[in-house]
């Protein structure tokens, strides 16, 4: 039996089939709700003696160490405090109180685990910057990329290339806007050109990313586990929606099993050993002349919507496996597979209906508004609700 | 989905080039929670590759 810890929130499909799916295969398997603390969770560490120990305890919570195999970071997520009955000269302080205590705690409840992944790789390793340069050593082909906030130096990539896409360091969308009915503004990747820019003053507001726009014949998605792959190709051209960013139209995507020949997939092993990760998900553009061009890897991205839009591939199972195996070199799963996501979705609804009721809910900080004077806006540091007095509502809702 | 009309409001980089959709087109484009249907789920919407690791 493996002992599994899944850091996440209340809303999370993929934690939660995981969880039931490890459960149903005999593991143990434990969902850490980090929003709860500190209103609905306490934790504590002890130091001295020659050792150290920590414990949390919560709602539907008891946690210590030495107890578990793995942690599975999925989604650590930060206090939330009760800012409203903070004076409003507490509430900063009582913020960086909270997130130096929690940041400590996730470096203490990895120790003597497997990781998904290290929490101290992370960070670096999520960096565009960083994967790029990191891929290109490697030996993978990436894009030309300017980042910059300077206009002239984007103006002058732009012009060099007859085509390019601009992307943010993170998808972003904004509601509340005039003129369609429930209108809503989607920023993911995006063919720009110089004559698109707005003011320079307005320009070097944000860092951006621009990139050459390539000819694609299809995309890869690939979901690395230790050194097992799952590789879905996108057929991402088939439709206008998708052709640019098939996140734009993921619904109607159509997938199905791919492969990575084999000296990229070296490169990808190369790559992932390089930032200090177990678990990581690529994206690729095959061109049409075959050549598979990095664009990067998300160290803790989605994975079910590739089994449900085609479901040979397991990618439930891959990733119980995985996690059940608590081998950072983990090369693929033994059995056939007996866990799939069609079996556990509807449990999994109901856990989150269940957990949204009794836990802090936990907002993903991508949605913004249009409104000129913004409406109280979930905002993962600074919103709570006291479970008792406010309804919690799902997280990551268009406003 | 068209782009905002840059002459009309000076918005910062990301938002000018953001496309102008409805929450109903996208929720139908997205697919829903994990690439389910929409329909079977409430309002829980995440692009996949959401990533929210806190900085």
């Amino acid at each position: 039996m493996t002992r599994v810890l899944i850091s996440t929130f209340p809303q999370d499909i993929h934690a939660t089939e995981v969880a039931l799916a490890l459960r149903d295969l005999r593991h143990e398997a434990v969902l850490w709700y980090g929003a709860d603390f500190p209103t609905r969770q306490t934790a504590s560490i002890r130091l001295g003696g020659g050792g150290v120990r920590w414990e949390v305890r919560g709602e539907e919570l008891e946690i210590a160490s030495k107890s578990f195999d793995v942690v599975w970071f999925r989604r650590p997520s930060r206090p939330v405090l009760p800012e409203e009955d903070l004076h409003p000269g507490d509430r900063r302080m009582a913020r960086q109180e909270n997130e130096s205590f929690t940041t400590g705690l996730w470096h203490l409840v990895e120790r003597d685990t497997v990781q998904v992944n290290p929490i101290g790789n992370r960070k670096a390793a999520n960096s565009k910057a960083v994967q790029l340069e990191a891929a290109e050593a490697v030996g993978l082909a990436i894009p030309p990329t300017l980042m910059s906030n300077d206009p002239a130096r984007i103006r002058e990539f732009l012009a060099e290339h007859e085509a390019a896409i601009y992307k943010p360091f993170f998808p972003a969308h904004w509601s509340g806007g005039e003129g369609l009915e429930d209108p809503l503004a989607l920023l993911v990747t995006t063919e720009v050109t110089g004559d698109e820019l707005p003011d320079d003053d307005i320009v070097r507001l944000t860092p951006g990313i621009f990139q050459a726009r390539l000819p694609k014949a299809h995309e890869l998605r690939v979901t690395w586990m230790g050194r097992h792959a799952v590789t879905a190709r996108l057929h991402s051209q088939e439709s206008d929606l998708t052709r640019i960013d098939w996140r734009a139209g993921q619904g109607q995507l159509r997938v199905e099993p791919g492969e990575l020949p084999e000296g990229v997939a070296r490169s990808c092993q190369r790559l992932m050993d390089r930032l200090g990760l177990v678990f990581g998900c690529f994206d690729f553009i095959v061109t049409p002349e075959g050549e598979h061009v990095f664009l990067e890897v998300n160290t803790m991205g989605q994975f079910l919507w590739k089994e449900v839009a085609a479901p040979e591939l397991t990618l439930l199972d891959d990733f119980c496996a995985f996690l059940a195996s608590a081998r950072p070199d983990f090369e693929g799963p033994s059995a056939t597979p007996r866990v799939h996501h069609r079996d556990y979705e509807a449990a999994a609804l109901e856990v989150m209906e269940r957990a949204a009721e009794r836990h802090v809910p936990y907002y993903l900080s991508f949605a913004y508004s249009d409104l000129r004077q913004e409406p109280e806006a979930p905002d993962a540091d600074t919103r709570s609700s006291p479970p008792e007095e406010t309804p919690l509502r799902p997280v990551a809702k268009f406003e | 989905m068209k782009k905002k009309d840059q002459k009309t409001e000076r918005r910062i980089l990301g938002r000018h080039l953001a496309r102008e959709t409805t929450r109903a087109e996208l929720q139908k484009a997205l697919g829903g929670l994990c690439g389910c249907d929409p329909t079977k789920t409430q309002t829980m919407i995440v692009p996949p590759d959401d990533d929210p690791f806190p900085p």
